[in-house]
């Protein structure tokens, strides 16, 4: 309201159709886009197992529900920052960072584990709150301050290692890493915490609330009280926690902490958002979506391998199938859009 | 309708009465679903902006066709640029053309090469009517085209809208300023409920019978009297308020129980006010609430403090239309309704239904997206999500723009139930007879100041003659 | 209509004159601020860094490639789009070129004008699916950018080829003694003196200023989009020809180091991210200053990986203070 111009916007709020519905066909329709995802995932295994019978074995959903852990993990602070019509790059040496960092200062030995945890920790908040204050208080596009921050971090972890890493993890975090409680893969047991956390912030808590209305209308959403700069604050928190959660697992993982781990991490975590039906200006969608788009996105690579057999065939068909999914949702972000302004501000 | 060449046709009516959906049809931004439009015994294919202006219907619409990042000359003159070739516009002499088209029309501005973004928005609507008339159109269809516009300006417009009449052209100027309408037209029609119900001689016809006309009623809107008397207690006092470069030393007051009213041309710094005493804007000097120094920084602590503010535009920057009619409603007291920060459905339920039920909002579930209300509805919404944090000050901007009659009766109620509660009201209102009915005082502001106060009761006339008054008197020192 | 009762331009206040100055312009000439800092700083330290033809042909080489990237960039930046399948387009370029080492003569023309043509039809193929489906730029190019790399990958599985001979003699050298780099730099300068006061670059900005004032005022949205990423398209190509031919082969990833650099170049050159403003000339001497950085670390003895800290610190640097002088000039506007 920095002006009294009359806004395009002042030509909605269309009379009738008040009694035409229900709360309930608006939420169906909301979450449309995830059923679809869902209904997705469903299609894709069932290729999988009509391809090969050993597809539907349990130590082969374990493998992938572990293989889309680490989307879904990334993807947890990804969800957040896109909801908010932004966006997390930094993911890659964020994630990069916290495995090489913990790697170098354990020193191969499980003594300071608790200590070296705390210290990750506290760096992935230092650089959530660099890029959330550059977003939210200085006004830099997410894209940007992002890509900086990433680059930034780069650079930094390579003159901290000098381009390259001599330890390993300790063994006894790679065990507790990649073993199993009742069954159920650690990895898979931090995705789940994870998923319950980020499903219980945005139903059920006043920060959710807060979330959707600064992603679906940030002017409206500071006029009713919300402090939208706050808010802005916490998904890059999140983002960059999760991304360093997301390394030590991959470290324990794969047994070692190299320099390359997180570039394969860059895209995917929106990519699996936006598969998921949340839509990239922010504003619609859950974290339920996103957990259906880590899981499409392990079954697609999954899959591809048994139809294609070369790299190349892969990644093309990956393209291919990324530009079908993001059409897919990208129509229901339209349907659902309503003239709603986008404020730089 | 008929409209005559030569003649200045007025197109009068209530929101949402059907006034700008004809001006969409003849513009060639909506298709008419049935009927015809003939000019000229020539029937017209209005399929798209570019066919209006092609059979010479030129519109100055109400929300501008300026292109912000663009030059001032490039606005002007997009599609009609001088020496082109290869596709390539030669910059001098865009500029000399865009020149002598404005100093043609009587407008002057420095430096064309800047964007249209620095422009006031008064200097945009100028621009925007001298871009329509320059393409030499037939008829010309000014859509509020006097909603910002400084008072010789508006001298200015009827001039060239006189000229132009003169000249052989046929004029459709839409306003809900009566006075304006019967100064410059000729002939008016009166739009009702998507049907025009009538057309007039200006001469015959005086602005009782014109609303009457536009209501279907020959009653006058109906406002509730005043319940209590103004109480002493003063809930807001400011000094020296300034929120530069649009606001400046403002000394105000609002007891409790009384409505004070803000008047005043579009953007002459009422927005700044409600902003800056809302925390939404910067601002220096004294704010008092309830006797209390209130250091307004930010939304947040104004609601705090006690302060509610309903904004202009509810689209935009009121309501989150995608979220649902709950989801808005508890907006500004989600720690209300929580608990440990987790949201508590059945106290949530509870301001929700309290809200309907003050307010009267008419929803089949509320967990309905927001935007399926009716505009009226919509604005309830908002109401009641304002009015659940218990303002003492509640700061209503133009609250009952675009909305129907009905609910502009149940919102003036509200207001008197909420002044016999002890609630302080600042109202700004475009609608000068609402702020005569319901506003105890007026001050009207011009150019960021007070430059005039009015004691109830008030007339509109002395209300407009205030406002006008204060528009022609010489500005003050410069800043 | 009598000048009597015309409105005269509000006489400037002293308060207002900071508001008359174009401040976006202002971000648009921070790059050569950066520039010129940075070239004391190198000559400062390290004098003969620059020392003849020989050294400046090295580092136009490594400048025109991501000017020409930054230039397109900059155009779709403007419709407030991006395009990341330019990484793609010059991987897949480099590694047909790499494989076609054996074509002789004047055919190594026609399988310039044959890359050129190529990476327009990826432009192109992306500009009607953004402009026809609506979807976002950024996700469309994301897509397109994994399948050409794909394809660059199926075309060429690991680095290296040849490039035909007549390719790398049509490109490398001198002609008057001026090596052909800073020519074909030089002339993308001279490419966007012409082009920004184009019906072209004023309809992108308009776009992205404001879509549906913009389609309102007879813009052609569609039209423009199609057209402006089969510019980005062919600027890629042109690109990635440059690249096989400076690096003698080609790589199935050569293109994705420039996805990002293309951005901090234009970002660091002062365009908005939102759209409407920005000049291509400076998003090139923002790639100029981007480049600079690894010379001041090597001419300077810390180690050189202090460079890609510093080129990631100059973009955040750089976009600050861009998105400062914003919001100073919002400010200005509310007057």
């Amino acid at each position: 309201m920095t002006e009294p111009e009359r806004g395009l916007a002042a030509a909605s709020g269309t009379p009738e159709r008040e009694g035409a519905y229900t709360g309930l066909a608006d939420k169906a329709r909301r979450y449309r886009s995830t059923l679809i995802a869902y209904g997705l995932v469903v299609v894709l295994f069932i290729i999988g197992s009509v391809h090969s019978p050993d597809f539907a074995e349990w130590a082969n959903i374990r493998t992938l529900l572990v293989y889309g852990s680490f989307i879904g993990i990334i993807g947890f602070g990804q969800t957040l920052c896109i909801l908010t019509g932004g966006i997390d790059l930094s993911v890659p040496w964020t994630l990069t960072g916290a495995a090489v960092l913990s790697s170098v200062l354990l020193k191969g030995s499980d003594a300071n584990f608790p200590l070296v945890c705390l210290v990750v920790v506290g760096l992935a908040i230092l650089v959530g709150l660099v890029n959330g204050i550059g977003v939210a208080y200085v006004g830099v596009p997410p894209i940007i301050m992002t890509l900086g921050m990433n680059g930034a971090l780069q650079g930094l972890l390579l003159v901290y290692t000098n381009g390259g890493i001599s330890s390993s993890p300790p063994q006894g975090f790679v065990n507790a890493v990649t073993d199993q409680i009742l069954g159920i893969p650690v990895i898979l047991l931090c995705w789940v915490a994870v998923a319950v956390i980020a499903v219980v912030l945005l139903s059920s808590t006043t920060f959710g609330r807060r979330l959707y209305a600064v992603g679906t209308n940030a002017s409206a959403a500071r006029l009713a009280g919300v402090r939208v700069r706050r808010v802005l604050l916490v998904p890059y928190v999140a983002s960059a926690l999760g991304a360093s959660l997301a390394g030590l697992l991959l470290m324990g993982f794969t047994g070692q902490a190299f320099l390359t781990m997180g570039d394969p991490y860059l895209f995917t975590g929106a990519v699996a958002v936006a598969v998921g039906g949340t839509s990239i200006l922010g504003g619609s969608g859950h974290y339920v979506g996103t957990i259906a788009g880590a899981l499409i996105l392990t079954l697609v690579s999954a899959l591809l391998p048994l139809f294609w057999t070369s790299a190349a065939g892969v990644q093309i068909a990956d393209g291919v199938i990324l530009l079908g999914a993001v059409y897919a949702a990208g129509r229901r972000a339209r349907q659902a859009g309503l003239g709603r302004r986008r404020r730089s501000t | 309708m008929r409209g005559s060449f030569g003649e200045v046709h007025g197109l009068v009516g209530e929101n949402g009465a059907g006034k700008s959906t004809l001006v969409k049809v003849l513009s060639g931004a909506v298709a008419p679903d049935d009927g015809t439009v003939v000019l000229n015994d020539r029937e017209l294919r209005l399929a798209s902006p570019g066919d209006a202006v092609a059979a010479g219907i030129g519109t100055v619409f109400q929300e501008l066709s300026l292109i912000p990042d663009l030059s001032i000359a490039a606005n002007l003159l997009y599609g009609r640029e001088p020496e082109v070739r290869f596709g390539r516009v030669s910059q001098p002499a865009l500029l000399q053309a865009a020149r002598r088209a404005l100093e043609e029309h009587g407008l002057h501005y420095a430096d064309l090469r800047r964007p249209v973004r620095s422009l006031r928005l008064s200097e945009r609507q100028a621009l925007e009517i001298v871009k329509t008339l320059m393409r030499g159109p037939k008829v010309l269809i000014l859509d509020e085209a006097t909603s910002a516009l400084l008072p010789q300006q508006v001298d200015w417009l009827f001039q060239a809208v006189r000229q132009f009449a003169r000249n052989g052209g046929l004029v459709l100027f839409i306003s809900h300023r009566m006075a304006e309408v019967q100064a410059i037209c000729d002939t008016i029609t009166v739009f009702r409920n998507g049907f025009d119900v009538g057309t007039r001689s200006a001469r015959e016809v005086d602005e009782s019978h014109l609303v009457e006309m536009m209501l279907g009623r020959s009653v006058q809107r109906v406002y509730p009297p005043r319940q209590s008397p103004v109480g002493e207690e003063v809930v807001c006092r400011t000094k020296d308020l300034s929120s530069l470069p649009s606001l400046r030393d403002i000394e105000l007051e609002v007891r409790a129980g009384e409505i004070v009213g803000v008047a005043g041309l579009d953007g002459q710094g009422q927005a700044e006010l409600f902003l800056a005493l809302f925390g939404a804007r910067q601002s220096k000097g004294e704010v008092e609430l309830e006797g209390q120094q209130f250091n307004g920084s930010s939304p947040a602590r104004a609601l705090r403090a006690g302060v509610g503010l309903v904004p202009e535009d509810r689209a935009r920057d009121g309501l989150c239309l995608t979220m649902t009619i709950r989801d808005n409603l508890v907006m500004s007291n989600l720690a209300q309704v929580s608990r440990f920060g987790f949201l508590s459905r059945s106290r949530m339920r509870a301001l929700v239904d309290g809200a309907q039920h003050r307010l009267k909002i008419k929803f089949a579930d509320a967990r309905q997206n927001v935007a399926s209300l009716s505009g009226g509805n919509q604005q309830k919404v908002l109401l009641g999500r304002v009015l659940a944090c218990s303002p003492r000050l509640l700061l209503m901007f133009d609250a009952t723009r675009g909305v129907d009659v009905g609910t502009k009766s149940e919102i003036y109620a509200l207001m008197r139930t909420e002044c016999s509660n002890g609630v302080g009201i600042l109202f700004y209102s475009s609608d000068v007879a609402e702020l005569v009915n319901m506003a105890d005082r007026v001050i009207v502001l011009h150019d960021g100041v007070v430059r005039g106060k009015l004691q109830a009761p008030m007339t509109e006339e002395s209300v407009v003659a205030a406002v006008v008054g204060a528009g022609s008197q010489n500005q003050g020192p410069p800043v | 209509m009598s000048s009597g009762t015309a409105e005269k331009a509000v006489p400037p206040r002293a308060s207002s004159l900071l508001g008359r100055l174009p401040i976006p312009g202002l971000s648009t000439l921070m790059p050569y601020f950066y520039v010129a800092a940075l070239t004391v700083a190198i000559l400062g330290v390290e004098p003969a860094l620059i020392d003849g033809p020989g050294a400046v042909d090295v580092r136009f080489s490594a400048v025109f490639p991501l000017a020409i990237v930054a230039f397109a960039q900059t155009l779709n930046l403007f419709t407030r789009g991006i395009d990341l399948s330019i990484g793609g387009t010059i991987s897949v370029v480099t590694a047909i070129l790499a494989v076609s080492g054996g074509v002789k003569g004047p055919e190594a023309y026609l399988e310039l004008l044959a890359m050129l043509a190529l990476g327009t039809a990826i432009g192109a193929v992306n500009g009607l699916i953004i402009a026809y489906s609506g979807l976002q730029p950024f996700l469309v190019t994301l897509a397109t950018w994994t399948i050409w790399d794909g394809i660059a990958l199926a075309v060429l599985p690991v680095e290296g080829g040849t490039v035909p001979a007549r390719a790398t003699s049509l490109v490398l050298g001198s002609i008057v003694g001026v090596p052909k780099s800073v020519l074909c730099t030089a002339a993308l300068f001279v490419l966007w003196a012409w082009l920004r006061h184009t019906r072209f670059v004023r309809d992108l900005r308009a776009m992205g200023s404001d879509a549906e004032r913009a389609r309102l005022i007879g813009v052609h949205s569609s039209v423009r989009t199609v057209q402006c990423y089969s510019f980005s398209g062919a600027c890629a190509a042109i690109a990635g020809i440059w690249i096989a031919v400076q690096e003698a082969s080609g790589s199935p990833t050569a293109g994705d180091e420039y996805i990002l650099t293309s951005i901090a170049a234009v970002v660091i050159g002062g365009a908005s991210i939102f759209g409407g403003t920005g000049s291509a000339a400076a998003s090139m001497v923002g790639a100029v200053a981007y480049l600079m950085i690894p010379d001041l670390i090597a001419a300077t003895n810390i180690s050189s990986f202090w460079s890609v800290f510093l080129q990631g610190f100059l973009l955040i640097v750089a976009v600050t203070l861009s998105a400062l002088a914003i919001r100073v000039r919002d400010r200005k506007a509310l007057a």
